[in-house]
């Protein structure tokens, strides 16, 4: 297993005078793997890619790197030849304005010593892979901050690395560029990339993360498979909605459904809850994530008469509010309180087991 | 818009791609790419320069032409005409034109936050002596083309061009990279590169300038018996004083106040030949010592 692991935190810290940005993280990211790392705006993970890129000194611990077979501890003496095989994007990248995107991965590629003949054709690839190749003679100012990110995305992968490291990819794209950058992730990962991958949004990270490590101020508070972490919470909520939204009193319609599922939820009844969301017309049942209390739900609602046209488990539905009770345990979210504290029950139990 | 119909077509293909080593031929070619695409990227600022640097050279066309339309006495010969070009704005170009392409040269790093994408790929060292290269070229492009224009212009009028005039230009880009080097290490101080370059302009013509005016006010020495080695502009001098070499490197003036007795002090003209190699040589070292010592210990946002 030691043999896989390219990527080691070793009781990484940064401190910033009193202040410390990161602390005691312990982390692997193993060969082939997407790690998706999880957090919350200043939580301590663009200072954590920055120790990772040798932009920032740690004050304490080591960053490990995997280079020729060999886990080498990363220092002043070694950076180049370590870092040599990783790409990165780190935070969201500024270009110099008044050049082309040519010019640009073509520096950067050569920087990284990309065998000079080839250049020109892997910026062209790589260009391609973006769907930008019509804009890859004009002035990077005229882009779009989206298109700027792709260039970064672009600038991580043009020498061809191991590892690429993306710090918050998605930044600024619309959602077809969201997409793209994702299918590219997945598509880095198909031919053996490890990839490291920052995100404040748990969507973005579950659709492609092997594992996750979720930080809050400074602290890893969880570092698993999304499937695990799921299984730690043991629970997970069903989406459904009604061929007509409910035309009678709403709260009546909440008890009694709540009444029909609770002995098939499979959890406690003090954990029970039943929620309807107005804006998107969702009602959400949390119970115990089994597949078969799932189906005895489905069929009592319909026995029930209650005319379901989509009903579903979100995989990133519990995970979301696991993640945001994680790194918010006072925050408010969109459930009705009553839900909420039993969320916050729930969510109680799973911090103290996930750490 | 954005979106290519072709790229769901491409795969990334799987290949195995054999990078240059890292070590000093990989350092080498840091270096080369880097001025390479510094040349490339500061085209325009160039451009911008030069412009200047016409213009300042047609201002002074206008003003030797009305001095003599004037009747105004003119300069004795060729060398001494040269002089008068030199003297009436040269220097203050040679402080533009190293802000101007100096000012970027660290600070940018930081204020764009370009160091994200590029010290993950090169050393700082390899950046800062392509960046500086690079600069330097395009300064001295600068430089070349006003000799050029006033070598031309003493032609027209003089039918002959001072052989000094290689002296003062050797000279002239010395002490230019000089400037350059000052502003470099100002820039690694700096947060912005408009400050850098507003602060560079300002230290060098008017801070430097009263240097020598403060000592002498003070009265450390008492006659300004010691040239002013320490202050970086004075080599400057040598630029349009080397037209005319030996020059007397001072004068002696008396000066007398209401009560006292009139005292003899010395006005420093311009350093040696000697003086000012070593002087400059100096200067440079410690300053781009400093920028690469601050360049290097500086960290990214946060620090």
């Amino acid at each position: 297993m030691n043999n896989d692991v390219m990527i080691r935190f070793s009781n990484l810290t940064k401190k910033f005078k009193d202040f410390y940005a990161v602390s005691n993280i312990d982390l692997e990211i193993r060969k082939g793997e997407i790690v998706g790392f999880l957090g919350p705006n200043g939580a301590g993970k663009s200072t954590t890619m920055k120790m990772l890129a040798y932009l920032l000194k740690p004050s304490e611990g080591e960053i490990w790197i995997r280079s020729n077979g060999e886990l080498k501890k990363l220092s002043s003496h070694n950076k180049d030849y370590l870092l040599d095989n990783i790409g990165f994007l780190i935070e969201n990248p500024t270009f110099y304005g008044n050049v082309t995107p040519r010019l640009v991965l073509k520096y950067f590629a050569k920087l990284k010593g990309y065998p000079r003949k080839q250049v020109n054709k892997r910026v062209e690839e790589v260009i391609a892979i973006f769907g930008m190749s019509d804009w890859i003679d004009k002035k990077i100012k005229t882009f779009s901050k989206g298109m700027r990110q792709k260039i970064g995305v672009a600038s991580a992968i043009m020498h061809d690395p191991d590892i690429v490291v993306l710090d918050e990819p998605s930044t600024g794209l619309d959602p077809q560029a969201r997409r793209e950058v994702r299918d590219l992730i997945l598509k880095l990962k198909k031919i053996g990339k490890t990839i490291f991958l920052s995100s404040h949004l748990l969507y973005e990270v579950s659709e492609v993360a092997d594992r996750v490590a979720i930080i809050n101020n400074g602290k890893l508070i969880a570092f698993d498979t999304l499937d695990n972490l799921e299984a730690k919470a043991k629970k997970s909520i069903i989406h459904f909605e009604l061929i007509r939204q409910p035309e009678e009193n709403i709260e009546n319609m909440l008890k009694n459904i709540e009444e029909i599922v609770t002995p098939l939820t499979g959890i406690s009844t003090e954990l029970n809850w039943v929620d309807y969301n107005e804006d998107s017309k969702v009602f959400q049942i949390f119970f115990n994530g089994h597949p078969e209390n799932q189906l005895n739900i489905l069929e009592t609602l319909l026995k029930n008469r209650y005319k379901i046209i989509e009903f579903s488990v979100p995989k990133a539905g519990l995970l979301e509010n696991l993640f945001l009770e994680m790194v918010n345990p006072e925050g408010n979210h969109d459930f009705n309180n009553n839900s909420q504290n039993n969320l916050n029950n729930l969510e109680k139990e799973l911090i103290m087991e996930v750490q | 818009m954005l979106s290519n119909p072709k790229q769901d077509e491409i795969e990334i293909e799987e290949f195995h791609v054999d990078r240059q080593k890292v070590g000093l031929r990989r350092a080498l070619t840091q270096i080369r790419d880097t001025i390479s695409f510094e040349l490339r990227r500061n085209l325009n600022r160039f451009l911008v320069i030069l412009l200047v640097y016409i213009g300042f050279f047609i201002l002074g066309v206008l003003i030797f032409e009305s001095a003599e339309a004037l009747g105004l006495p003119i300069a004795a010969d060729s060398a001494e005409y040269v002089k008068g070009y030199l003297e009436l704005n040269f220097g203050f170009l040679i402080v533009i034109s190293g802000a101007a392409f100096g000012g970027s040269i660290i600070a940018e790093d930081y204020h764009k936050q370009t160091n994200n994408l590029l010290f993950p790929k090169s050393r700082k060292a390899n950046i800062l002596i392509g960046r500086l290269i690079a600069r330097y070229l395009l300064m001295a492009a600068c430089l070349l083309f006003f000799y050029l224009l006033v070598a031309g212009i003493t032609l027209i009028k003089y039918e002959e061009i001072p052989l000094t005039i290689f002296n003062s230009f050797g000279w002239a880009l010395y002490f230019s990279f000089a400037i350059l080097s000052f502003i470099t290490m100002l820039s690694s101080f700096m947060k912005n590169t408009s400050m850098t370059i507003i602060m560079g302009i300002m230290i060098t013509i008017i801070v430097f300038e009263m240097i020598p005016m403060l000592i002498s006010m003070s009265g450390v020495f008492e006659k300004n018996e010691f040239p002013l080695f320490f202050v970086l502009t004075y080599y400057g001098r040598i630029v349009s004083e080397s037209l005319a070499m030996p020059n007397p490197r001072y004068s002696v003036e008396t000066i007398q106040m209401m009560d006292s007795e009139p005292v003899e002090t010395m006005t420093w003209l311009t350093p040696s030949e000697i003086g000012a190699f070593f002087g400059i040589l100096i200067y440079i070292s410690i300053l781009l010592l400093i920028a690469y010592l601050r360049y290097k210990k500086r960290q990214s946002k946060g620090e």
